[in-house]
């Protein structure tokens, strides 16, 4: 049980102070300061439980015992933690799909056509800021007119082609 | 050694939906998820059942301790289901991809001959078409079930939580 209250109780911290963050002062690149952020307040956190976890005080009860304990709360908090992170850019960046479907949701029974959402979903809406997004994150960088990987970008994509072929899958997008 | 266990399954899920869609589904991308999440799930099911037999337990440590693998092994099978997505679908790694293999970097204008809003819009109708989220008939779109819908209005909540507006371009 205490696994359990420990790993979404340290989570529900992480969350809070994000929220917080976000909204007194959002940091110019969020995706690693969001992760940054992330391994911060667990290392924070699970030094503070040993700490607790090492008293006398009757409080110790509700407390980790031993390492593996430690072990088992950081896994929960590490996968609940990647699952938001994972979610976090179609949160911050309009998806797509879920626009689409807002528009047609929109025009309710009168139907949509497909050049009215050309019209309303344009490349600077949808792929403009997708680059600024690359070249925040630090992916790609503009030297002249064109755009170029970093190693960064570099290693990412070479992750997905990897995954890809594995898969045996066409491009995507 | 229990703390472990979720990961044995993630990877347990990971080379089922590998196999199942190299081998099998091979064009079925969200049914090879499914496969992999269940053989997971079984594992998991599994292992506790043979867990908890062989170890004392009180009832209410042994619930929370399933919880607690449960929650553990779906979140991440979401995130391996997400990367998938990523791989299949997200924008910023289809523009890494298309700059990648320029190799020597690419306009603004080489980026958007190569992949466009157009290009995405088209994409998107025929995935909404095929898993009958939205219907076609004489030339429009319209809105056939609601669970997508239904994500966006969340989306849209945990935006305004976190960042006070509804949209990016508000």
């Amino acid at each position: 049980m205490l696994i359990l209250i420990w790993g979404i109780l340290i989570f529900f911290i992480f969350f809070t102070i994000h929220i917080a963050r976000w909204r007194i002062y959002p940091p110019k690149q969020p995706t690693n300061s969001l992760f940054r952020l992330f391994l911060l307040n667990l290392i924070l956190s699970l030094i503070l439980l040993w700490i607790a976890s090492r008293s006398t005080l009757v409080i110790n009860l509700f407390f980790p015992k031993n390492l593996l304990e430690c072990l088992h709360i950081s896994l929960l908090y590490l996968s609940l933690g990647l699952f938001y992170i994972f979610n976090y850019p179609a949160i911050e960046a309009d998806s797509p799909s879920l626009l689409i479907i807002q528009h047609i949701a929109d025009a309710g029974s009168h139907g949509l056509a497909k050049e009215e959402l050309y019209k309303m979903m344009t490349d600077d809406m949808l792929i403009k800021t997708r680059i600024m997004d690359l070249m925040k994150d630090g992916l790609v960088y503009k030297s002249g007119d064109i755009y170029r990987l970093t190693k960064k970008g570099n290693y990412t994509e070479r992750v997905f082609i990897f995954y890809r072929r594995i898969l045996n899958m066409p491009k995507g997008g | 050694m229990v703390a472990f266990v979720p990961i044995a399954c993630l990877i347990i899920n990971m080379l089922f939906q590998i196999a199942s869609f190299r081998y099998i589904l091979k064009t079925n991308l969200l049914r090879s998820v499914f496969v992999g999440v269940g053989a997971g799930a079984f594992g998991l099911l599994i292992y506790q059942s043979y867990f908890f037999r062989i170890e004392a337990m009180a009832l209410t440590d042994r619930i929370a301790m399933f919880l607690v693998n449960l929650l553990i092994y779906a979140s991440l099978s979401y995130c391996y289901f997400s990367f998938i997505c990523l791989s299949e679908t997200a924008r910023r790694i289809r523009i890494l991809r298309e700059i990648y293999d320029a190799r020597d970097g690419l306009s603004m204008q080489q980026i958007l001959e190569r992949y466009n809003a157009k290009e995405m819009i088209d994409n998107r109708l025929k995935r909404l078409l095929n898993n009958r989220q939205i219907t076609f008939k004489s030339g429009r779109y319209y809105l056939k079930r609601h669970i997508v819908l239904l994500i966006a209005r969340l989306f849209i909540m945990m935006k305004l939580i976190i960042f006070g507006k509804k949209s990016e371009f508000d």
